[in-house]
């Protein structure tokens, strides 16, 4: 099975400065980069992961969130990493303010799929360095090159 | 042996330091500290003067008077929620149920008559708040809710039923009343009379410590003093003196400013705990523990084995706990001082074979600490009834307005501007610092922590629990386990599983108008942290409780 890394592409590897420190900005950059990479409607992405927002918080801890949800429009699961030069506030479970944030959109009929990509990736961030090596990037490309050998 | 005022306030002093001391050699062995007072007291045999039955019970009373103040102070209130009702089964039917089955057992192990195998039923049927309180606490697990509430209610609670079961069956045995009618009424009386005094005291109590502003070593000492009045009185008027003294306490929990009053009173009540147990040791005969060895273990290793979790199982039937809490609920059914103080009863009112009473219920007290006590915190995980732990404060002080100035060691490094930016639990404010546990130092943008370092924040008492679960998913170790029991993401007890189950491809038909909050009330009636439910291949957990009902809950794949 796929892993959340081998389905990040380098238009969706992104280091760049938040727009704003709010949750609600963060969810608009994400289905920007997005949008600009697929051709999806950036409003549809933006209401998506908003209504899993509301439900309750995907701030991760350790400066990390995972934001995620189900898209009727796509047909294999999108993965998206954006690292944030400043962080901003999330809500996250420990309260710390987030700088990494790995994005997963998946198919409405993949349901085993998404808890396991979900699962293997909450394991995997808490279990190694894999954050902090991310933090090291400079720029985007770096960003791309380290997620692809992580 | 004639000994001065000097080589008494030695020999005490010395007992009193040997005891506390012992506590090292308990945390690293595992043994429950009770069991270390006791040896000491019997290692300490010959040493100290004889006590007479007069100046026993004195002692006993006084003891148990202050630990079970101590118990009802610490009560949390919100604790009554999933405990109360389950708790006063268990003291009272479960009691009756444990005395009735054990008596039986013991008449015939014994070789006595029923009536008299009744009355050691009777003295060994209540479970001990000191103990229960002291294993559950010493063990450092965090025990769910529903478990941990009914345990101490019940063992702070359970002692009236048995104080009264005794003496209903000394008095049945001496035949001065062998009214069934006025037996029901004593009970009453202990009862009705222990509650009332404990309720009104303790009300008259809390109002006088708010009204007259002592300073903080003055409210405990009147508390102290108020508490003794309580028990004394109650039992003068021929109430449960235990029982009011234990309300009284509970009144009194939950008050502003009580917090160093509840410091102080748990000293005390480990203060009454070495006492008690140091006496019970220098009070005990080998010799004649020895002679009844055998039928003394049989009835111990019934009790555990049979009467308790048939007791427990009977009484909270109706509340429908798991097996698992059951199971362990009847495994805490720890026995402590009462039932030796109670055997000293019929020794006074000279009742026949009054002897086996005494050396029967110790060895019952002895091996239930050694064989229960020593594998609590191995039965919880047994029967999967731990949460995982909390990150605790290293410094926990309380201002005058009920807020509390908390200190947390950092497990990682911070960098500049972290501890600012950082998403506090609301009223929250990290104040200053310390490096090394020297110099104290404000906090301000340019913070920066490192691993060690402790940082001091003010918090208000509603938000500790949130303040402290930050702190668990920050550091490595705690943020495991937590992760491991609760999962990674959280959801909203207001979520409708409509909404989840788009989110996630669950198959939710006949519940999607459902919230996760009902789900779990539907389940539980009252739920506590930690309790789950499977929906399809996630599980739900509960996470936070607010009014009774699941506010937040987390889901694990």
């Amino acid at each position: 099975m796929a892993d959340f890394f081998s389905l990040l592409n380098k238009g969706r590897t992104i280091m760049c400065a938040p727009s704003a420190n709010s949750k609600k900005k963060a969810l608009e950059d994400i289905a920007a980069i997005i949008e600009q990479d697929t051709g999806l409607s950036k409003a549809d992405v933006f209401d998506a992961l908003s209504s899993r927002e509301r439900l309750g918080t995907t701030g991760f801890g350790g400066g990390v969130a995972i934001p995620h949800c189900r898209m009727p429009s796509v047909s294999d699961p999108i993965a998206c990493l954006i690292r944030y030069e400043q962080t901003i506030e999330f809500d996250a479970v420990d309260g710390a303010p987030v700088d990494l944030l790995f994005v997963l959109l998946v198919p409405d009929t993949a349901n085993e799929t998404h808890l396991a990509l979900l699962a293997s990736l909450a394991e995997r961030l808490q279990t190694t360095s894999l954050a902090d090596k991310l933090r090291q990037a400079s720029n985007s490309d770096d960003l791309f090159d380290i997620a692809k050998s992580a | 042996m004639q000994i001065d005022s000097l080589q008494w306030l030695l020999i005490v002093g010395a007992l009193l330091t040997a005891s506390v001391l012992a506590n090292v050699f308990a945390r690293r062995l595992g043994t429950p500290i009770l069991l270390l007072f006791l040896i000491i007291g019997i290692a300490s045999q010959g040493m100290m003067p004889e006590l007479s039955l007069s100046q026993i019970q004195f002692v006993a009373s006084l003891c148990l008077a202050i630990i079970l103040f101590d118990g009802g102070i610490n009560t949390d209130h919100s604790r009554f929620r999933v405990g109360l009702k389950p708790a006063l089964s268990l003291a009272t039917l479960g009691v009756f149920i444990t005395a009735m089955f054990t008596g039986v057992a013991a008449s015939w192990l014994f070789d006595l008559p029923l009536v008299y195998g009744l009355l050691l039923g009777s003295i060994i049927a209540s479970t001990d708040a000191a103990a229960v309180f002291g294993i559950l606490g010493s063990s450092g697990q965090r025990l769910s809710e529903r478990i941990s509430a009914t345990l101490e209610i019940e063992s702070g609670s359970n002692d009236p039923m048995a104080v009264f079961l005794t003496l209903a069956v000394i008095s049945w045995i001496q035949q001065d009343s062998a009214n069934f009618l006025e037996q029901v009424q004593l009970f009453a009386q202990q009862m009705g009379l222990g509650l009332a005094i404990g309720w009104a005291s303790g009300k008259g109590a809390s109002e006088m410590l708010k009204r007259l502003a002592f300073s903080t070593s003055f409210s405990a000492l009147l508390a102290t003093g108020l508490a003794l009045v309580v028990f004394s009185g109650t039992s003068w008027l021929g109430g449960s003196g235990f029982l009011a003294v234990y309300i009284a306490g509970v009144m009194l929990a939950n008050q502003r400013n009580m917090f160093s009053v509840q410091q102080f009173h748990t000293s005390l009540a480990w203060m009454g705990q070495i006492a008690l147990f140091l006496m019970l040791g220098l009070l005990v005969d080998l010799q004649d523990l020895w002679a009844l060895a055998m039928p003394s273990l049989l009835i111990s290793l019934l009790l555990m084995f049979v009467a308790r979790p048939l007791a427990v199982w009977i009484s909270l039937w109706w509340f429908k706990f798991s097996w698992r809490e059951n199971a362990f609920i009847s495994w805490v059914g720890l026995r402590g001082a009462v039932p030796v103080v109670l055997a000293t009863f019929p020794l006074v009112a000279g009742i026949d074979y009054a002897n086996i009473y005494f050396d029967a219920a110790f060895f019952v007290v002895i091996l239930s600490l050694i064989i229960q006590g020593w594998t609590v915190p191995h039965a919880s995980k047994l029967f999967k009834v731990v949460l995982p732990p909390l990150q605790t404060p290293v410094h926990q002080s309380e201002f005058a307005d009920g807020k509390q100035l908390l200190g947390f060691t950092i497990s990682h490094d911070w960098r500049a501007g972290e501890v600012e930016q950082h998403n506090w639990p609301a009223g929250v404010v990290p104040v200053f610092f310390a490096k090394g546990g020297e110099q104290h130092m404000a906090v301000d943008e340019s913070t920066q922590l490192v691993k060690g370092d402790v940082l001091y924040l003010v918090c208000p008492g509603e938000q500790e629990e949130a303040l402290q679960e930050q702190f668990t998913y920050d550091n490595r170790r705690t943020n495991k386990t937590q992760r491991a029991f609760f999962g990674d993401f959280k959801v909203q007890g207001s979520t409708l599983l409509a909404d989840l189950g788009a989110v996630y491809g669950l198959e939710v038909s006949n519940l999607s108008a459902t919230t996760v909050a009902e789900l779990f009330e539907q389940q539980f009636k009252r739920p506590v942290v930690g309790d789950e439910v499977n929906l399809g291949a996630m599980t739900l957990v509960v996470h936070k409780i607010a009014d009774g009902q699941c506010f937040e809950a987390s889901l694990r794949f």
